[in-house]
């Protein structure tokens, strides 16, 4: 039913091909570099933090309790007349810090289990892809406390309980693009050449699979960094220091929300804008990698 | 959908609430020590003789000496006649507790649930009939922003502009009629659904988009139906597949968020329990939650893999 | 007076690249129960032409010039008016009957729907309607297939199927768009022919639109050829075959397979493809593809022109829109 006449078929500037194609940091698009630049400040901020002119997150009365936001105190005083800035900049120190950390343990041990599960299929595979949902049909945040009460609520059993929930999602992406890579040419063409299957894995298949979930990457850290404030939140992450759950916790109750909503309305935006970044840069880089993947 | 296939779901349900008993009981034994979790610090040997008689007390009502696959046996035969044990805590049968608090939660996850259908589906339909002019472009942004505010945090606004700042809802949780319960969960609910929401009319938006372009639409426009019914009436449900889908995978996501801002919301369901019980050691009150809410998630899934066929009677399920 | 006038009928498409003059000056009518043939290939305008009669064009396209049905003036219908216009006075027939159908809904479902909606018929009155109807296309056992889906159907019957839906509310004018292109070769002719017999026993008017000469032969009173969103001929069926007038309404006439061909001839597909509507036209669309083109054929648009005999006030004046005619005109050119 190829009805040229159809109006649907006037193509759109984007399916033509152009002689000369926008490079990727063009058709990332502003958007997405300013979400970068806005992360970077926010990791800036949070690894400068002891050597930054702040006052001391924990000190008290540096402003009046409950003090406005004013020049030299930015974001406002909280209830012990702590510097909501300080505390927000500080904050973001164990929250930036869990995400990385989770992320990368489910990319290693997600990645790795997709991909060789993928590559080799057969049992391994079957039971792989079994852990991988039993993983899904377990309620996550349960499991997330579960681990971390059990464990310890430190940096990184925090991490590392966020990161197993990260292996079922990214395992099964891996899996599904290795797949996919599986089956082209360039890799029966190794196969033939003689090269060995964990060098057709490294060589082959890892950078092909990585690209395109390097975007989940970023949307795995701003999902790990929301389940991190989330156990904060519920008083069950890290026991000494700082977090923006805790925070916004702590700011959450109808007394300080009555008196002075900014101490938890602060920390809230930031949190938000962070996540947002991370989100919005991800799906940037997935539509751009899955246009050019259509294009192959 | 054959018997044989409906057959074999079935089992793969059953193998997955299984495996998900063996993952929940294995890290309560292996992880820590159950002992301890009833007695305290007193399990120990070392702690001295006077609590010998303690320790084998509690080994014995909890049939501690037997062996892990023994125990994970009973554990297992004792919930399939509807025995969750008590709680280590006081005493209470957990059953109890749960036939108190699930009805609670259930409530609150049903609520969010039609909260998001109701806003996300009109929105979707509005928005896909007026793709990519500037008020869908507008509302596609307004969508993406509501993905990006973690539950937590939108339940601090929500509750800080409707109950504090404005007073429109309760502070606290209230559930003396079925009416005043409704007007208690609605900024709970509405915590939940505001990411249901957005991830609903993104789906749904592009499946709606695609579905406008077929040539059934253009038929049922050319017998001069009006835009709403052409919409609602044809394009709505051959739209339906992907946010069904996500519908059952989200089940996940509300269980989670209920955890939060039941404990928030100050509301006695079953999500602040288990946090609750996480912190005390209440072993058998959070295995039967992990339990129950594997069941309801893989149920409510199995419920979307039905609904398959309704929406599309060319869908033939297989395997 | 004509059932349908469209006069001098452009439409132009906004795309980002720039316009698009996909239909342009085009004029056509048709009586009560006559049928006329828009003729033409792929990109030709003649599915826009209807579609802009329909009201199916997107917001991208501009569309100028008068459309008359009984009197009134289709592209500015009041709002109250559109509302049963469309479904009732002039109904429509698409390409593909595995597409048209509403893949969800019962067959019982959806050729109810547009009587229940415009006439407010009861279950029952739109049920015995229903069955009416089926039995009037002629399918077999109709009561039964009301609770079948399309995909039960094979494609003649879904076409059928389409084609009931759109005689629902008894139209005068029923639009056919390329109604068996995508059927198979054995039951194309019995979809025509039903069209046809359908045509004369409810006095429709039919339009029906091809890009195979044959087909319209012995089906249509007139025959509209376009090619490149224009007009190339116009006139009675009998006298477009009689006398061939344009290149173009020749070379379609070359790619009619015909019975009496011995085994094995070759059909003359035309060469060369359609032209690039993008371009604002300034010369004659077919020009690059024609073989007896001259100059004047690349540098001039020729305007539409009456054979001699056939005066401009005639029911159907013979039309053609060429420098170079092929038919009788040829001769009067000179003189003329």
């Amino acid at each position: 039913m190829a009805d040229t006449e159809s109006p649907r078929t006037v193509a759109p500037p984007d399916e033509v091909p152009l002689e000369n194609p926008p490079s990727i940091a063009r058709q990332l698009g502003l958007g997405f570099w300013v979400s970068v630049a806005f992360l970077a400040v926010v990791i800036l901020l949070a690894v400068l933090a002891p050597v930054l002119p702040l006052n001391e997150p924990t000190k008290i009365a540096v402003g009046d309790k409950f003090e406005g936001p004013r020049p030299g105190l930015w974001f406002g005083a909280d209830g012990n007349g702590r510097d909501v800035f300080s505390l927000t900049i500080w904050g973001s120190r164990i929250s930036l810090l869990v995400g990385l950390i989770a992320i990368t343990i489910g990319f290693v041990v997600g990645g790795s289990l997709g991909i060789v599960s993928g590559y080799f299929r057969g049992m391994f595979d079957k039971v792989v892809s079994f852990i991988f949902v039993t993983l899904l049909s377990f309620p996550a945040l349960i499991l997330a406390i579960l681990i971390t009460t059990l464990l310890g609520n430190t940096v990184f059993w925090i991490s590392a309980s966020l990161g197993l929930l990260a292996v079922a999602p990214v395992g099964r992406l891996a899996r599904a693009q290795t797949l996919v890579f599986a089956e082209r040419d360039f890799i029966a063409a190794a196969r033939i050449l003689g090269a060995s299957d964990g060098r057709i894995i490294v060589k082959e298949l890892l950078p092909n699979v990585v690209i395109p979930m390097s975007a989940l990457a970023l949307l795995g850290m701003g999902i790990a960094i929301v389940a991190e404030g989330t156990l904060a939140f519920l008083g069950i992450s890290v026991d000494d220091g700082l977090s923006w759950g805790k925070q916004i916790a702590a700011a959450g109750t109808t007394r300080v929300l009555r008196e002075a909503p900014h101490v938890a309305l602060f920390p809230i935006s930031v949190l938000f804008l962070t996540v947002l970044c991370l989100n919005y840069a991800g799906d940037r880089i997935r539509e751009v990698f899955d246009a050019k993947e259509l294009s192959l | 959908m054959s018997a044989r296939v409906i057959a074999s779901r079935l089992a793969q349900m059953v193998l997955v609430v299984v495996a998900v008993t063996m993952l929940a009981f294995g890290s309560m034994n292996f992880l820590g020590d159950p002992l301890c979790n009833i007695i305290g610090p007193i399990c120990s040997e070392d702690s001295g003789e006077e609590f010998a008689e303690v320790r084998a007390e509690a080994r014995a009502q909890y049939h501690l000496d037997d062996s892990l696959p023994v125990r994970y046996g009973r554990w297992l035969g004792d919930m399939a006649t509807g025995d969750f044990g008590r709680s280590f805590e006081n005493g209470t049968k957990v059953s109890t507790t749960l036939s108190n608090k699930l009805p609670i939660t259930i409530t609150l996850m049903v609520y969010a649930q039609i909260l998001a259908v109701l806003v996300s589906i009109p929105w979707a339909v509005w928005s896909a009939s007026r793709a990519y002019r500037a008020v869908d472009k507008a509302s596609t942004v307004v969508s993406f922003g509501m993905l990006g505010i973690p539950v937590f945090a939108l339940s601090v606004l929500l509750f800080w502009l409707f109950a504090v700042k404005w007073d429109i809802f309760p502070t606290r949780y209230e559930d003396a009629t079925f009416g005043a319960q409704l007007k208690s969960l609605f900024l709970p609910a509405l915590s939940l659904a505001v990411p249901l929401i957005a991830t609903y009319q993104r789906l749904l938006r592009t499946d709606l988009i695609s579905t406008l372009q077929e040539d059934f639409i253009a038929v049922a426009r050319a017998k001069g139906l009006s835009n709403r019914r052409v919409l609602f009436r044809h394009a709505l449900r051959p739209s339906m597949f992907s946010m069904l889908t996500v519908f059952g995978i989200q089940t996940g996501a509300l269980i989670g968020g209920s955890l939060i801002v039941e404990r928030y919301f100050s509301i006695p369901g079953i999500g602040a329990e288990v946090v609750e019980a996480i912190i005390r050691d209440d072993f058998p009150t959070v295995l039967a939650v992990v339990v129950v809410v594997t069941v309801i998630f893989v149920v409510v899934n199995f419920i979307v893999d039905l609904l398959y066929g309704f929406l599309d009677p060319r869908v033939q399920l297989d395997g | 007076m004509a059932l349908l006038d469209v006069t001098n009928l452009a439409v132009t498409f906004k795309t980002p690249k720039g316009p698009v003059y996909a239909v342009s000056d085009v004029s056509f009518a048709v009586g009560k129960g006559e049928a006329l043939g828009i003729v033409g290939e792929s990109g030709s305008g003649k599915s826009v032409t209807v579609k802009s009669l329909m009201g199916l064009l997107p917001r991208t396209a501009k569309v100028e010039g008068t459309a008359v049905y009984d009197g009134e003036d289709v592209f500015n219908l009041p709002k109250s008016r559109r509302k049963h216009f469309y479904g009732v006075d002039v109904a429509m027939v698409f390409q593909n009957p595995m597409t048209s159908l509403n893949p969800v809904k019962r067959i019982g479902e959806q050729l109810m729907e547009g009587m229940r909606f415009h006439r407010g018929l009861s279950r029952a009155d739109a049920k015995a309607r229903a069955i009416e109807l089926l039995d009037l296309v002629r399918i077999p056992d109709p009561s039964s297939r009301l609770r079948q889906y399309p995909h039960e159907l094979s494609g003649g019957m879904r076409q059928r199927v389409v084609i009931a839906m759109a005689l629902a509310n008894d139209p005068a004018l029923l639009i056919a768009d390329e109604p068996t292109t995508a059927l198979d070769v054995t039951v194309q002719r019995d979809i025509l022919d039903l069209l046809d017999s359908l045509r004369a026993d409810l006095d429709m008017a039919l339009i029906l639109i091809t890009h195979d000469l044959g087909v319209v032969r012995d089906r249509t009173d007139n025959i509209v050829v376009m090619y490149g969103g224009r007009v190339m001929e116009s006139a009675a069926t009998e006298d477009v075959f009689a006398d061939t007038e344009h290149p173009y309404t020749e070379a379609l006439q070359s790619a009619i397979p015909d019975m009496s061909m011995p085994r094995g001839t070759r059909l003359d597909p035309i060469p060369g493809s359609p032209p690039d509507l993008a371009i604002a036209p300034r010369s004659c669309p077919f020009a690059p593809r024609c073989n007896y083109a001259s100059d004047e054929c690349h540098t001039s648009i020729p305007a539409l022109r009456a054979v001699g005999d056939t005066a401009v006030d005639a029911a159907s004046p013979h039309l053609f829109a060429c420098f170079n005619p092929r038919g009788v005109a040829a001769n009067e050119g000179a003189s003329a």
